[in-house]
């Protein structure tokens, strides 16, 4: 049962129908959950760096691309 | 602007947002106002529609042939098992953590969405939503009805809900006379025009309204109120606000912030 389940979801993986929207979707799932990390460590007070270190890119993109979301708890500056 | 429509039409155009956005819209389109006027008890224009022959699944199929779906904005379960991603698993993983629905989508861009996070209307589905207001007061009532928003859509003849129409064989002409039937009323056939409406102070695109028109013939451009209903009602090129709208985008400004 569970190798016929197998085979099935080897055969559906080369199509690229399924392989793009599994793309896709693993993309928007990744999104979503930077977003909740970004959106926790602001609210425990990171700066921008720290994120943009843990994530790998710069400050900047980060900031660009959450600034509108996430202000800085703990009565950090706005 | 919503207050200008029955409970019954005002169904209708909440389940056009959702058609909308079950397709991955971000606006809300004349095609999608047809679509919601099917909606379970969508009254008259729903069956006058049904009527004719015209039944939402076909409708729904036009928009997808002629615009297509839009990228969808929540992860599929299933391609994501396909690579070995139980997104259940990581559903409940991540609600532990940030609780109850956290993965759902968040709620994008709502500034740039109507105080109720409602889609942006476009150009035409406005002028159609104008059009069913300006119609239900010809005939004589105070809200538009389903049956309005209908002709609504039909007097927008360059929309996509006309152009759907045609395709399945429905004249704009037979589908008002349809409505007319129904109603018992003769139903007029155009508004007036978009310039005639600009001199009225009735505001389209930048056409400014002139100087000379009375407080009673101009209105806030956001929420409708007429000059004579609201207490301050100021003018920028081309539009009005009244001070209800400011309080209520400066409240949403300062929520946002």
């Amino acid at each position: 049962m569970d190798d016929a389940i197998e085979l099935a979801e080897q055969a559906t993986s080369v199509d690229p129908e399924v392989g793009l929207r599994a793309v896709a979707s693993l993309r928007l799932l990744a999104d979503r959950l930077e977003e909740l990390q970004v959106d926790r460590a602001r609210a425990l007070g990171w700066t921008w760096q720290r994120i943009a270190d843990a994530l790998g890119v710069s400050k900047q993109a980060v900031h660009k691309k959450h600034r509108r979301r996430a202000p800085r708890g703990r009565g950090g500056r706005r | 602007m919503f207050e200008r429509f029955t409970a019954t039409a005002r169904r209708t155009l909440v389940a056009a947002q959702q058609e909308a956005r079950a397709l991955g819209h971000h606006y809300l389109g004349t095609e999608h106002l047809l679509l919601g006027l099917f909606a379970e008890g969508g009254g008259m224009a729903g069956r006058v529609l049904s009527d004719l022959g015209v039944r939402a699944e076909a409708v729904r199929t036009e928009i997808i042939r002629i615009i297509g779906h839009a990228a969808p904005d929540e992860p599929d379960a299933d391609a994501l098992r396909s690579i070995g991603i139980d997104l259940e698993a990581v559903r409940r993983r991540v609600e532990e953590s940030f609780g109850p629905g956290a993965l759902d989508p968040p709620l994008r861009g709502r500034c740039r969405r109507g105080p109720f996070n409602e889609l942006p209307l476009t150009p035409r589905s406005k002028e159609a939503l104008q059009r069913a207001v300006e119609t239900a007061r010809a005939l004589g009532s105070d809200q538009a009805r389903t049956e309005h928003v209908l002709l609504g859509v039909l007097a927008v003849d360059k929309g996509l809900g006309v152009k759907i129409l045609l395709r399945l064989g429905v004249e704009p002409e037979q589908a008002r006379a349809a409505v007319a039937r129904e109603v018992g009323a003769v139903v007029p056939v155009k508004g007036r025009s978009s310039r005639a409406r600009a001199r009225r102070g009735q505001v389209r695109g930048a056409r400014r309204a002139p100087k000379w028109v009375r407080p009673g013939e101009r209105r806030c451009s956001f929420c409708g109120r007429w000059g004579t209903q609201v207490r301050r009602l100021i003018a920028g090129p081309g539009v009005f606000i009244c001070e209800r709208c400011v309080d209520l985008c400066n409240r949403i400004i300062e929520e946002r912030r």
